[in-house]
């Protein structure tokens, strides 16, 4: 078994504090409110106790909001009850990740190089989920510039796993996972490029979904691969994600690269009651044999499968040969983008400047002294990918395995409704283990990448290994599918990721 | 794919606008050799032509100069074709087929416009 954590043991949740405001999940939060049961001040002053109380022991949230927050909390109680019925999040408490925009904050993306610059705007998620009452409590921890899959790669210090503070939490969007584990908002939002979000929620026990690419704006998620980024919504539950992402995907002409699916279109799964007999579930045997490194895992593994046929779904092999080349085209094209899109950071115009004797010298020096080891080394990676004489070699066949990829997904979704993998090949490991090799860092994100690569919808829910360690499965739809991936998901939550509620049926 | 060596990874630094210590010369020399090795599942991977070479590679490795040659990528062709000025005449032909302009020509983005705070 793990050793115990600072408040639980063996449960798939840390216990809750006393008064706790996640027991309920969003919804549940929402019409706590609308009822008039308890006040949202109150909501949003009990927050930021448990952040100011839990947040010391794993430096999950590295920003509080607290005069934004209890201000806008005054606000929405100031309104009419007719007011509040039309707002479907009214009063939940939101940490957004460090790379998120929100107006009059600080925007740091965990990086000495954005060193006290304040956002001038708010990202359009922000927005959304402001216009349907909720209310931005504060900025989780990440790896610098969505950098890294442990959140050790951060300025303000790396974030402990709530389970067992020996261990990492998972990246890039550590901070959001630790914090919906501990249960200090209902909501968080991490962003996914390669599984920021999926792998972390599965280290931390929680739920994680990254969206299609393109249902959720990316405009004030500072960017750094834009081919792949996604905001992802974070929570202790499938419903509680499923709520959050009917909020936040929405077209949105402020990005170019956003679009909205109709799940009444007619062009994909149809949303309402699927049936599990009717479920067709395609799993890649041998990549998951090959790549699983954790026995615990692979049998948790197996034995959801197993769980899977009983309930009477039917499940087949799928064989996704381009996902061996997929790990090596991830990386170059993120690291190509990741180097174009950050090339912006030259202590000019905003963060951190350094002194020098001319331009280029100011330049150098700023990005020098602001990036960290992990950021230089995607970026000298991402510059050689692109540079003359190698473009062809990296970065062409990286976007050949990319086409293929995408290719043969669409294969397989003509045949089988989802596709199920474990989130990770192993469970969450020390602090430090992996940050002086960075391949071996990588080789984590080999089940997650794929269908960031694809754009297509992936969620990863939680599951308990017989040892007690963590063991998330992510399950992975067609393009456009979301909505479709939520509901089997949900479905499946309560019949087969079983015993994993935390003291007091809290989840 | 071959290991890079000292220089180019100092080259590579100088592009990305980051200095390296003599230290951080040799770990990230370490770092990207040893992922350069990972990506060998790379290298039999076929690129199609519309992913092939580049602007940069375009112009500089082209050899034939015939404006008329259609391998030659549009960069080229750029750099070939002689800068005329337009006619008189051209000029009213051009304005003559423009859309009426309404009150305004040009509509704000609303990445310019005011964000709510």
């Amino acid at each position: 078994m793990d050793s115990p954590t600072a408040l639980g043991s063996s449960d798939h949740l840390p216990f809750l504090p006393e008064g706790a405001v996640v027991g309920d999940g969003i919804l549940g939060c929402a019409k706590r409110h609308k009822s008039g049961e308890v006040e949202i001040s109150q909501t949003i002053q009990r927050v930021l106790d448990h952040i100011e109380m839990l947040n010391p022991s794993v430096n999950a949230v590295v920003d509080v909001y607290s005069d934004r927050a209890l201000s806008r909390a005054r606000e929405l109680q100031a309104l009419s009850p007719e007011s509040w019925e039309r707002l479907s999040l009214l009063g939940v408490p939101v940490l957004v990740k460090a790379n998120m925009a929100v107006a009059g904050e600080k925007l740091s993306c965990a990086s000495r190089l954005l060193e006290g610059y304040v956002s001038p705007y708010s990202a359009t998620v922000v927005e959304a989920l402001e216009s349907e009452g909720a209310i931005i409590v504060g900025a989780s921890n990440m790896d610098e510039f969505s950098m890294g899959s442990s959140c050790e790669y951060s300025c303000f210090g790396p974030t402990k796993n709530p389970h067992d503070h020996s261990k990492e939490p998972g990246g890039s969007s550590g901070g959001a996972a630790a914090a919906a584990a501990l249960g200090l908002a209902p909501l968080c939002l991490g962003s996914d490029t390669g599984g920021s979000v999926r792998q972390p929620a599965s280290f931390c026990r929680v739920v994680g979904f990254k969206p299609s690419y393109g249902s959720v704006s990316r405009y004030g998620l500072v960017a750094f691969a834009s081919s792949l980024d996604q905001i992802s919504p974070v929570a202790r539950s499938v419903a509680d994600v499923r709520a959050a992402y009917s909020v936040l995907a929405q077209r949105d002409p402020r990005d170019a690269t956003s679009c909205h699916f109709d799940p009444n279109d007619g062009s994909g799964p149809q949303s309402g009651s699927p049936e599990l007999a009717q479920l067709r579930v395609g799993v890649p045997f041998r990549f998951v044999e090959e790549h699983v490194t954790s026995e615990a895992t692979l049998l948790a593994f197996a034995r959801a499968v197993e769980q899977l046929r009983q309930l009477g779904v039917q499940v087949c092999d799928v064989d996704l040969s381009s996902q061996e080349r997929a790990l090596a085209a991830y990386y170059v094209i993120s690291s190509a983008e990741a180097s174009s899109n950050l090339s912006r950071f030259d202590g000019l115009k905003y963060g951190r400047r350094a002194e020098g004797q001319s331009l280029d010298e100011v330049v150098c020096r700023s990005r020098t002294e602001g990036f960290g080891s992990e950021v230089k080394r995607r970026i000298c990676l991402g510059t050689f990918a692109l540079s003359a004489g190698y473009y062809e070699a990296c970065y062409g066949k990286a976007m050949a395995v990319r086409r293929e990829l995408r290719s043969e997904y669409a294969r397989y979704f003509a045949d089988v409704d989802l596709i199920l993998t474990p989130t990770t090949p192993q469970p969450a490991f020390s602090l430090g283990e992996k940050t002086k090799d960075p391949t071996s860092m990588y080789t984590n994100d080999v089940f997650t990448i794929s269908p960031s690569l694809a754009g297509l919808p992936a969620i990863s829910v939680p599951r308990l290994c017989e040892n007690g360690s963590d063991c998330g499965f992510q399950l992975v739809g067609a393009y456009g599918a979301d909505e479709h991936v939520l509901e089997v998901t949900q479905l499946l939550e309560s019949s087969l990721w079983c015993g994993v509620r935390s003291k007091g049926g809290d989840r | 794919m071959k290991n890079l060596s000292r220089d180019e990874v100092r080259q590579i630094a100088a592009l990305a606008k980051v200095e390296l210590s003599e230290a951080e010369s040799e770990k990230m020399l370490e770092d990207m050799n040893r992922m350069l090795q990972s990506f060998a599942s790379l290298e039999e991977q076929a690129v199609p032509p519309e992913l092939a070479g580049d602007a940069r590679s375009a112009l500089c490795d082209s050899t034939d100069h015939s404006p008329n040659h259609s391998d030659i990528s549009v960069a080229r062709r750029a750099e070939l074709r002689d800068d005329v000025p337009l006619s008189f005449g051209a000029l009213e032909a051009l304005w003559s087929v423009f859309p009426e302009s309404s009150e305004r020509y040009l509509e704000v983005p609303e990445t310019l416009a005011k964000s709510s705070s």
